[in-house]
């Protein structure tokens, strides 16, 4: 239906003096009509309807997108979509929204899993459910798509005169359903007479006018036919509709198709919009659909002398602005496209730090000092046993840049991100879905070649790395500065500044027993080197110098990264920015609100209250006689790790998976087993 | 004869299960042969449950969990009472191809039972233990 109104659209601006001649009826108001049907069909006054679509993989994406924009009505996939006791909640960041009405786009078939095909993830488990108990109403009803069967095509006449009691208009189109004995065999007899179709789709499986029906095709359509009749139909070639066109001057015969647009307002009464969906196929075809090479074209109903032109078009009415609601699964789609943006560029920097000392000239001692910490301080991999390959070699490095197969590598973070990052392509700028294609590209050569010498592998290790954290960067910023800051966005800073925050603690955590092993006055160099490739590491030598003019020392290193309010790096920074971005986008709070900012609050109040130059200090004095298991820095930093990591869970219950808007705060997430 | 039956399912998950929906047919129809005294079903944890009756005349139990969990039980009691099936003697009175006949007239009523399904599906063990017993004209 959008190609209808974008039609009259595109034809209005090229070709505006075609309509000064002549009165023709406006489509323009379809949506608006069609969402006054949609909102009808619900009990409440006010109900919330929504576009089910089955996302970017249809190819009719872009009319449910053009749709739901004109209707103002939030266009959502199954997974934004929940049933519970019984009814349909949109999930949002601000809580669960009941559903009435949805105006569904995909087909009955993956509508619900627990109904139709088992394994569609299009669909919403539970969904016929609240159909039978009448909580939602679903258009077009299920089952409708039955009338695309062109087997029922020859019945047509019959059906129309046994439901309306009407006599048709327009004769049918002469149909054969191949499932018939005799009707096959008239087909078979004279094939090249026919154009063969299956009940359903676009395909044709006759050979068209560019090309001979010789007996290979033949032999090779009456296979097809055989091993499936009741699933085709033949039409006498000839009996499709032409039209001229005008190419390169010259008049051209073309297949054409209408598709016609209606509304049922319940009982007789019917609206046909006045305009249609006219597909023209290409020289020759005899396929109309756009993904088969046809076109489309604006399609006029003129305004008959008498006739009233029909109501002046309506705009909108204000009562129901475009839903501000941001669902659950954009939310969720930008806070990981965040999280792994900031893996990557964390890993991206610590790489090319890494490969920029190799150069240097560091000292036997430094080295030793300094490959241990590598190892330890790059970001937390997913599962817990999952281990790290060494990366102290350039072949490691360079792995850990390029190796897609390796889930903890530059690349498999960035792909995960520009993934996540695609599923909401829409809510992003151009200009910062640009900046994120740039990021894909430079990973998309195959680059791993095992044979590359050593110093060549450093050098493209090196320049991809700092590419990489240039282009996130760079990505932070273009979207700053060109998209809504609106509640889908902040998720995505929130999930930078979470990632970061993890990366940090986990940073000081698994290097803080080496730190502690190499306490005591005697150690003191060591300590220092260790603590300076733990700064140079996180970017953050300068920004220490800047903070503390001093020589590196563990308390002031440890107060810095987890409390200091300014460093971009420290925990404090990103806890109290993921504090702003929520208390920004939740107008009014809810308990999954209350629960997350409390968490959140508590922990850093938690990490401010301690005294790390204290504890750093107890440990420099105790000169390594203590066990790690008793070193209660170790045990106070793996504290606040986890604390760190917990967070993540806070803000999934809370805004993208909704174990929280069910229950009372108060209550536990897991529910106990008796028995 | 009298039965007590317990029917009992335990979903135990390796990891933490989001949502999770499930239709169950554990409640038998009433018919000439059987009567079902007593029936509950019990979901642990406690969840809201919503019946309909599918094209079988089976009744259905629906419900959904959208709560974090690990394990998911589904108990179910029943006591059935049942009957020996009185069989009409005319009947045996009926040559086969008459009863062909007979059969063919019904066909609509029994063809939703007789479609194939993923768990039955023609030409399996089925249709072969069917042709071992009688012929399919």
């Amino acid at each position: 239906m959008s190609y209808m109104i974008q039609n009259r659209r595109a034809m209005a601006r090229v070709l505006p003096q075609a309509f000064e001649d002549y009165a023709i009826h406006s489509i323009a108001d379809a949506p608006t009509e069609m969402l006054e049907v949609l909102r009808s069909f619900a009990r409440e006054s006010d109900p919330t309807v929504v576009l089910l679509s089955s996302g970017q993989g249809s190819a009719a994406y872009s009319e449910h997108s053009f749709l739901a924009r004109r209707m103002g009505i939030p266009l959502v996939q199954g997974g934004d979509l929940l049933v519970l006791n019984d009814c349909v909640y949109l999930k949002t960041v601000t809580g669960l929204e009941r559903v009435e009405v949805i105006y569904s786009r995909i087909s009955d078939t993956w509508l619900d899993p627990l109904v139709f095909h088992r394994d569609s993830l299009l669909g919403v488990p539970g969904l016929v459910q609240c159909i039978r108990q009448g909580t939602v109403a679903v258009i077009n009803a299920v089952g409708s798509q039955l009338v695309d069967d062109r087997a029922l095509l020859p019945f047509a006449p019959t059906l129309i005169r046994y439901y309306l009691g009407e006599s048709p208009i327009l004769d049918e189109l002469e149909t054969y359903w191949l499932g018939d004995l005799d009707q096959r065999e008239v087909v078979l007899n004279d094939l090249a007479k026919f154009i063969v179709r299956p009940l359903y789709g676009e395909r044709i499986l006759s050979p068209d006018e560019r090309e001979p029906f010789d007996a290979r095709k033949e032999r090779a359509l009456r296979r097809e036919i055989l091993a499936n009749p009741a699933g085709f139909v033949a039409q006498p070639r000839g009996s499709s509709a032409l039209t001229l066109c005008f190419e390169s001057g010259k008049p051209r015969t073309r297949h054409q198709d209408h598709i016609v647009f209606a509304l049922s307002r319940g009982g007789d009464d019917c609206l046909v919009f006045p305009g249609a969906l006219t597909r023209v196929a290409e020289e020759g075809s005899f396929f109309t659909a756009s993904e088969l090479g046809g076109g489309s074209k604006d399609t006029w109903v003129e305004i008959e002398p008498g006739e009233e032109a029909g109501s002046a078009p309506r705009l909108v009415r204000d009562a129901h602005p475009p839903s501000r609601h941001v669902t659950s699964r954009v939310a969720e789609a930008f806070y990981w496209t965040g999280r792994y943006l900031e893996r990557a560029r964390s890993l991206a920097s610590m790489i090319a730090v890494i490969e920029a000392l190799e150069t240097e000239e560091l000292n036997p001692t430094e080295r030793t000092l300094y490959r241990p910490v590598w190892n330890r301080m790059l970001p937390p991999l997913e599962g817990r046993h999952a281990a790290r390959q060494s990366i102290s070699s350039p072949a490691g490095r360079y792995r850990l840049t390029f190796d897609v197969a390796d889930s903890g590598s530059v690349v498999s973070a960035a792909q995960r991100a520009t993934w996540n990052a695609e599923s909401i392509q829409e809510c992003l700028s151009n200009e910062a879905w640009s900046t994120l294609s740039r990021l894909r590209s430079l990973f998309d050569k195959p680059r791993r070649r095992a044979e590359q010498a050593e110093s060549r592998q450093a050098a493209l290790t090196r320049r991809a790395c700092e590419h990489a954290s240039e282009l996130v960067a760079q990505f932070f910023g273009v979207a700053q500065t060109t998209m809504i800051a609106d509640g889908g966005w902040r998720f995505c800073e929130i999930g930078q500044r979470i990632e970061r925050a993890v990366i940090t603690a986990n940073a000081l955590a698994s290097t803080t027993r080496s730190l502690v092993r190499s306490s005591g006055p005697a150690r003191e160099h060591a300590r220092e080197i260790q603590l300076s490739a733990i700064l140079r590491l996180l970017g953050c030598r300068d920004v220490y110098r800047r903070v503390y003019q001093m020589r590196i020392e563990a308390g002031p290193v440890l107060q810095m990264l987890w409390q200091n309010p300014m460093v971009p790096r420290s925990v404090n920074r990103c806890l109290s920015h993921c504090l702003d971005m929520l208390v920004r986008s939740q107008p009014e709070s809810s308990h999954g609100f209350q629960r997350t900012v409390a968490g959140i609050e508590a922990l850093r109040d938690e990490l401010l209250q301690t005294d790390w130059d204290q504890l750093a200090d107890a440990e420099v004095e105790k000169s390594g006689r203590v066990a790690i298991s008793q070193s209660e820095l170790v045990t106070r930093i793996d504290h606040m790790l986890e604390r760190t990591l917990d967070i993540h869970h806070l803000i999934s219950d809370g805004f993208l998976n909704h174990q929280i808007h069910m229950r009372e705060a108060d209550q536990p997430l897991l529910i106990g087993f008796q028995g | 004869m009298r039965f007590e039956i317990t029917h009992s399912t335990d979903y135990r998950y390796q990891g933490s299960a989001i949502e999770a929906y499930l239709e169950a047919r554990l409640t038998p129809p009433d018919t000439a042969t059987q009567r079902v005294l007593s029936h509950r079903i019990e979901i642990v944890p406690d969840l809201p449950t919503s019946f309909y009756t599918d094209t079988f005349g089976n009744p259905v139990a629906f419900f959904s969990h959208t709560l974090r969990h690990e394990r998911l039980a589904i108990l179910n009691r029943l006591v059935v009472e049942t009957q020996p099936p009185q069989l009409p003697a005319e009947a045996l009175e009926v040559t086969v191809a008459e009863a062909r006949q007979l059969f063919s007239s019904v066909l609509l009523d029994y063809f939703d039972y007789l479609q194939p399904t993923t768990n039955v599906p023609v030409g399996g063990k089925a249709t072969a233990w069917c042709g071992s017993i009688c012929s399919l004209g």
